[in-house]
């Protein structure tokens, strides 16, 4: 038993060089941003979150961790305008990564703050952001490719991998919870596989009258049950990731080293973008397809977003040196990350 | 090739990872808080069906789900004479599975609530309506008697392209959550909004309804009947400026 938790414990005491989390760190601040912009932009600020008589609809009891619970603070016009600020300042910060967890604590508690007064109006694209928001906070995601590792003396060569995982899970439990959702017989043989015909002709979500539907209505229930048992496997990407952590070590059992003799993300990946991207085009959802896709670094090992990032940034203040001995680090190593200042972990006993 | 997938692949793979030193008391600590937040979220986000009461079973999309899919079932697994009793059957299991995670949640949803974690991903899966709803607001202007059509929410009309998405999220949770008081300032909120465009006629009761469509067959659209028959639903909400 003692053994047991042992090699359990030191699963979740790995350790891994920091990309990727800074990878995930960008690419969700860069989707809530995205959120914040489209609210005022399309000028909704006060109707969704103020009181009915500063401009709002609804009037609602606060509840949680809403800010609006303090006594001194009521939700006026003014009040909610600073939040929303407030909150698209802290995501900008998260994006380029200074005082990062502060910014994602920040973050977090203005988006359950504002998620709480949305009520009627929330959708799902903003329970996408409370919870990840929490995972973000947890995370060291301003060791790398961050103000707060190139001014602050702040960078690490290795952080913990059990954040990354975390979102990695609550990615998972997103799809396969969706897919099990599915149980409707439109989802099956049952119903002719015409879930996606009949969501293309729902005129609150919809783009377009949904006759052209019809036309192409194979293609239809194609997409019904790809999207369907696409969710509901979604979890195989994660054990595949597991069985393949030691390639050298490809574990005995036919069945494990089938699931490990393939990169599953090479399908889900693409799979996953289509389909988010096909609901974007088709269908009026907001943000929310760019808040899932923006959670796929947690799928990416470090020296695969270290690679994506130095292509995508060659010239970046940010980048540092590569430094392969990083990449796969184990607790409490002193492997440095080359960009200056850097703040030298002290060694373990 | 996608230049992500390129970069990706011509990655270096990473060294040979060393054999790890002893456990800290962070790296058990993390484990356990780990191995918390997990079970909690998994308890929570596990599969829970909706409220089953008389009033949902009686719902023409509910009953109209339920007719069909346990017609279907009946011809392929008829454990009972009839689909009604296999409908019963399967209820009664429901009813038991939801009560028992609902007595799992209590347990786990004070510290999901506080991480703001409490989730639910039904509105990613539910079934989409074959007879979806269509928000409907009219106005009677002081001292008019007839109502004025102010929203028509339509495809291709002008005020359909202008609604916000999240409006129409309002709609769909206003047609399944009957709070008299969130009708009644969702109509105050359409009052206003009359007003600002219509200073000179002040709107002096607002009625909120909901029009049924039916959404036709692909081969009946394909044949040129793609009428969705739009059917007023009865009982609009009417609010009174007071």
């Amino acid at each position: 038993m003692r053994r047991c938790w042992q090699r359990y414990a030191a699963f979740w005491g790995e350790r891994e060089a920091p990309d990727s989390l800074a990878l995930l760190r960008i690419t969700f601040s860069i989707a809530l941003i995205a959120n914040l912009l489209e609210q005022l932009i399309a000028g909704n600020v006060r109707e969704f979150y103020a009181l009915p008589e500063q401009g709002g609809i609804f009037q609602r009891p606060e509840s949680g961790l809403s800010l609006f619970r303090l006594p001194f603070l009521r939700p006026t016009a003014l009040a909610v305008f600073l939040l929303v600020w407030g909150q698209m300042l802290a995501a900008v910060l998260l994006l380029v990564g200074l005082w990062t967890r502060l910014a994602a604590l920040v973050c977090f508690v203005l988006q359950v703050t504002l998620y709480d007064r949305m009520d009627l109006f929330a959708f799902g694209g903003d329970n996408v952001f409370r919870v990840f928001l929490y995972l973000m906070v947890l995370s060291p995601a301003g060791a790398a490719w961050s103000l707060d590792a190139r001014w602050r003396g702040k960078g690490r060569a290795d952080v913990p991998r059990w954040p990354r995982r975390l979102f990695l899970f609550q990615l998972t439990v997103v799809y396969v919870s969706t897919g099990l959702y599915k149980i409707g017989s439109t989802w099956s043989a049952l119903g002719g596989w015409s879930a996606l015909y009949l969501a293309l002709n729902l005129p609150g979500i919809a783009r377009w009258p949904g006759d052209w539907a019809a036309w192409v209505y194979p293609l239809t229930q194609v997409g019904t049950f790809v999207s369907k048992w696409w969710e509901i496997t979604s979890f195989l990407v994660g054990v595949n990731l597991f069985l393949r952590r030691h390639p050298d070590q490809p574990g005995r059992g036919r069945l494990r080293r089938l699931l490990a003799r393939w990169d599953l993300r090479l399908l889900y990946l693409p799979l996953g973008v289509v389909l988010h991207l096909s609901l974007t085009v088709l269908m009026d959802l907001g943000v929310f397809s760019l808040g899932m896709v923006s959670l796929y670094p947690c799928l990416f090992h470090p020296h695969e977003s270290r690679s994506f990032l130095q292509w995508l940034l060659p010239s970046s203040p940010f980048r540092g040196r590569a430094c392969p001995a990083c990449d796969s680090a184990p607790s409490g190593s002193q492997t440095k990350l080359h960009t200056s200042p850097v703040r030298e972990r002290r060694a373990r006993p | 090739m996608p230049p992500l997938l390129v970069v990706m692949l011509a990655a270096v793979p990473p060294p040979d990872v060393p054999s790890c030193p002893p456990l800290t008391w962070r790296a058990h600590a993390a484990a356990l808080f780990v191995t918390f937040h997990v079970a909690c979220v998994l308890i929570y986000a596990l599969p829970r069906p909706p409220v089953l009461d008389q009033d949902i079973l009686e719902h023409p999309e509910v009953k109209a789900e339920m007719d069909q899919g346990f017609g279907a079932l009946h011809k392929v697994i008829p454990w009972r004479d009839t689909p009604e009793q296999m409908r019963d059957d399967v209820l009664r299991v429901v009813l038991a599975y939801t009560r028992f995670m609902d007595r799992l949640r209590a347990v786990v949803e004070p510290y999901l609530e506080t991480a703001g974690s409490t989730q639910s991903w039904h509105m990613f899966g539910g079934t989409p309506p074959r007879f979806p709803l269509v928000f409907v607001v009219e106005v009677q202007p002081r001292g008019e008697v007839d109502y004025v059509l102010f929203q028509d929410l339509h495809w291709g009309t002008a005020d359909s392209a202008a609604m916000n998405f999240r409006h129409r999220k309002t709609h769909e949770l206003l047609s399944y959550r009957s709070s008299a008081s969130d009708w009644a300032a969702y109509a105050a909120y359409w009052a206003r909004r009359w007003d600002e465009k219509h200073p000179d006629r002040p709107a002096r009761r607002v009625r909120l309804s909901y029009e049924r469509l039916h959404t036709p067959s692909p081969e009946q659209v394909r044949h040129g009947e793609s009428d969705r028959r739009p059917e007023r639903l009865a009982d609009p909400f009417v609010w009174e400026r007071p």
